[in-house]
């Protein structure tokens, strides 16, 4: 493995980190909505109770992200911030909007029931649209669309992200981003039996959402994106991942059907994680399919050299000091008074 | 406005709405954990409901100003493609380590916000400690990026323009990091403090005489942000002096342009405000004061310091600006320094009659003095913005000091001005939501601050 793959692996995590932390945040913003009338003030309680401590710091995957991807491939960075220009704009609105409707509404100031509604409105809005624009970057990056000549865009702004295929990888990041938050939920509401039925209904009905959206996708796929589509339909590569992706699935399903609510939070991560592997297996290598590979994002190894200590050593440090914090939070108080 | 103004002027704005956070972010903490460690060792009750106060505030700054910065590591690539895609794989190393450090901060602040009753109070006051360190670092690390980008250092440019070469580790090695680090470092706390100071001031002169909890509170409040004022105020001084020196050495059109200096000269005068006239290279009206500006800048009242006129004028920065944001930053210091004087002769007085131990509570005492602290209260922050733009817009028309120009740095996207001005709307709803928070977390009224009353010397802890 060379440093630039083990990079891209690490990209990999953090995405797929963001994804299981922030991306199920979004799709919170999106469930509390989805819930009979009757129920919707507790739904609401529940996520902001999940959310609460850690709104914003579930976003540093992100930044992590694009940090790796600047420092170990900055010629994809560069062609990526042009090309995906809009999207990632949006994207950046979305979640400052749906960030402060939330600090909004838990703190605000008019607690009225018409003010509450509506920040709660542009809560759930620019919850989903952020997954559905990151969605269309990602479904960009594999459209092959992208036309890149001495180093500059020359393909349309619009080109790659802007399509049916685009759209169908939005709703389906989407669709995995709500089922995580309810998956989630189910645990979260153990001491509200009611809850914990519509969030396990939820999550039941988005696994088959995300499942047929998957297939809309590879349809889609197809008629918009036909280097990536010939590359998901061979077999040796993709197919194993499919295969385990579909299993982990299943288990999900039945371990909501059955009540096992940390057995689906497990196969539900697995899940997500294995439709990352099947990804980048397709991607086999292009950062951006057909205009940027993983040899020519201009790379420096002599950067990597500078770098991988520094996330060796920051990771020791940073691994058990998040443990820490969980055990923090999660152990009783002590005995004795605040002294 | 032409597209690369609109970017200009985005990057400004995000900059100049996170640079306000980013310095809470660095100072606050150490703010905090003084508090908390009066509180451990006086046991006074004031002490301990100051470090929460100040630990919710600083949660809260922190929240928002992680917000900004994903704006703005978003913004990097949206506005400048062509600068991140060269300098990448140098700055990337500065940016991950504060990645590293920002993640730590938030860690710790976790810790220490949830933690009051759940770790051991050794433990606790340690992850306080954390969060200044870490905190404090993210910064450094941050201005070792625009050092970077005044000094640039760590790659040979080939030929074609290409970076080659490289060596990330030499970008701590930038002749102007350790001046940048020290002067934003010391502002950090010098501003944070003289705000806090002020905030605290206008609240206690707001209280009634017989509320002495309140009282208390607020007191013990003006002396560990005095006292942190005192000592990072005439220090902050001594490092603008060193960052002067710096600048006539390395970045000698820059601090030409600060002086608006035109022509070359021996015994140069240090000019404050003025008129500046680029047509006609000079500056008009200005308050001289002859021979200090060599002296600053070399230790010699009689040495030689370079004018603009000594430079291509396609290489000059808006010399207007960069003037009169030097005098503003060097007038705020000067406005805070005779703050902190003014109160450091009350402590003086009164602690010859009364001992040492009232030196920093003294000037509390004094309405006038309160006053005069409620008027400086945000002479720091303006003093970190004016500092900025005098070394970013000093930089200008490069990107990267000599290497890459910013014309040639902007991304080709065009129709920016909607970006611009959905970023103004973006940071104007942030701004709403800080001060909501403020209020509804820090500021709301002064609650349960009658046991604060009761409190001897040496009681709970």
């Amino acid at each position: 493995m060379t440093g630039a793959e083990a990079v891209y692996g690490l990209m990999g995590l953090g995405l797929f980190a963001w994804l299981m932390t922030g991306g199920a945040d979004l799709g919170g913003g999106v469930v509390e909505r989805w819930v009979p009338p009757a129920l919707q003030t507790r739904a609401r309680a529940a996520v902001e109770k999940a959310l609460a401590p850690i709104w914003e710091a579930n976003h540093v995957w992100l930044i992590f992200v694009v940090v790796l991807l600047f420092t170990a491939f900055p010629k994809a960075f560069a062609v990526v911030s042009v090309a995906f220009h809009w999207p990632l704009l949006l994207a950046l609105l979305g979640l400052v909007a749906r960030g402060a409707a939330f600090t909004f509404r838990a703190y605000g100031l008019d607690p009225s029931a018409t003010t509450q509604e509506r920040y709660s409105r542009v809560f759930t809005l620019a919850s989903a649209g952020v997954p559905v624009v990151l969605g269309m970057v990602l479904a960009g990056s594999a459209s092959g669309a992208v036309v890149v000549e001495n180093g500059r865009v020359t393909s349309s702004l619009s080109a790659g992200w802007a399509t049916s295929f685009g759209l169908s990888v939005g709703a389906f990041t989407l669709s995995l981003c709500a089922l995580l938050a309810a998956v989630y939920l189910t645990l979260a509401t153990q001491d509200d039996d009611e809850l914990v039925e519509v969030f396990r209904r939820r999550g039941l009905q988005l696994e088959a959402i995300a499942g047929a959206l998957a297939a809309v996708t590879v349809w889609r796929a197809s008629a918009d994106a036909s280097a990536f589509f010939e590359r998901l339909s061979s077999t040796t590569l993709t197919a194993p991942w499919q295969a385990v992706t579909a299993l982990s699935a299943l288990a999900c399903v039945v371990s909501l059907y059955k009540r096992k609510y940390s057995w689906a939070r497990v196969a539900v991560g697995a899940q997500v994680l294995f439709v990352f592997v099947g990804f980048a297996a397709a991607m086999r290598g292009d950062l951006l399919l057909g205009a940027v590979s993983l040899t020519q994002a201009g790379t420096q190894q002599a950067t990597l050299d500078a770098v991988a200590p520094g996330l060796v050593v920051g990771t020791l440090v940073l691994a058990p000091a998040l443990v820490w914090l969980y055990r923090t939070f999660r152990a009783p108080a002590r005995p004795t008074s605040d002294g | 406005m032409s597209d690369l103004f609109a970017a200009r002027t985005q990057m400004a704005l995000s900059l100049g709405f996170h640079i306000l956070f980013a310095v809470v972010g660095m100072a606050m903490p150490a703010l905090m954990v003084a508090a908390e460690l009066m509180w451990r060792r006086t046991g006074r009750r004031a002490y301990c409901e100051l470090a929460k106060r100040w630990a919710k505030g600083t949660a809260i700054l922190f929240a928002v100003g992680a917000v900004s910065g994903t704006v703005l590591s978003f913004e990097l690539g949206l506005l400048w493609p062509t600068f991140m895609e060269k300098s990448g794989p140098l700055i990337g190393l500065p940016f991950s380590l504060e990645g590293y450090a920002f993640f730590l901060e938030s860690i710790f602040l976790g810790v220490y916000l949830y933690g009051w009753d759940k770790v051991r109070p050794s433990v606790h006051l340690a992850a306080g400690v954390g969060v200044a360190i870490s905190g404090l670092l993210s910064g450094i690390f941050v201005v070792g990026v625009n050092a970077w980008m005044n000094t640039p250092t760590g790659f040979v440019l080939d030929d074609t323009g290409a970076f080659t070469q490289i060596d990330p580790w030499q970008v701590f090695a930038a002749p102007a990091f350790f001046t940048e680090a020290l002067h934003m470092a010391l502002a950090a706390y010098a501003s944070v403090a003289v705000m806090v100071l002020g905030i605290h001031a206008y609240r206690l002169l707001g209280t009634p005489d017989d509320d002495h909890g309140t009282r208390r509170f607020h007191v013990a409040a003006i002396r560990i942000s005095f006292g942190f004022a005192l000592v990072s105020i005439p220090l902050q001084m001594l490092s603008g002096d060193l960052a002067a020196k710096h600048l006539a050495k390395h970045q000698p059109l820059k601090l030409a342009a600060a002086e608006a200096l035109f022509d070359t000269q021996k015994q140069a005068p240090l000019s404050v405000f003025g008129v500046v006239d680029e047509d006609k290279r000079e500056l008009r009206y200005a308050l001289e004061i002859p021979g200090a500006l060599s002296f600053l800048s070399f230790s010699d009242f009689n040495a030689e310091v370079k004018g603009l006129n000594d430079f291509d004028d396609k290489d000059w920065p808006p010399v207007a600006v960069t003037h009169v944001a030097f005098d503003v930053m060097v007038g705020c210091g000067m406005g805070m320094a005779a703050l902190v004087g003014l109160g450091a002769l009350l402590g003086v007085l009164r602690a010859r009659r009364e001992g040492w131990e009232t030196f920093l509570a003294a000037a509390a005492d004094d309405k006038r003095w309160l006053k005069l602290a409620v008027l400086c209260s945000p002479l720091g922050f303006i003093a970190v913005e004016a500092g900025w733009t005098v070394t970013e817009v000093g930089r200008q028309p490069w990107i990267i000091s000599g290497v890459m120009r910013t014309t040639d740095a902007v991304t080709p996207v065009t129709g920016l001005q909607m970006t611009l001005l959905g970023h103004a709307a973006v940071f104007l709803v942030l701004g709403v939501v800080v001060v909501s928070l403020l209020r509804a977390h820090v500021f709301k009224a002064d609650v349960d601050l009658a046991d604060v009353v009761t409190d001897g010397e040496g009681g709970a802890a």
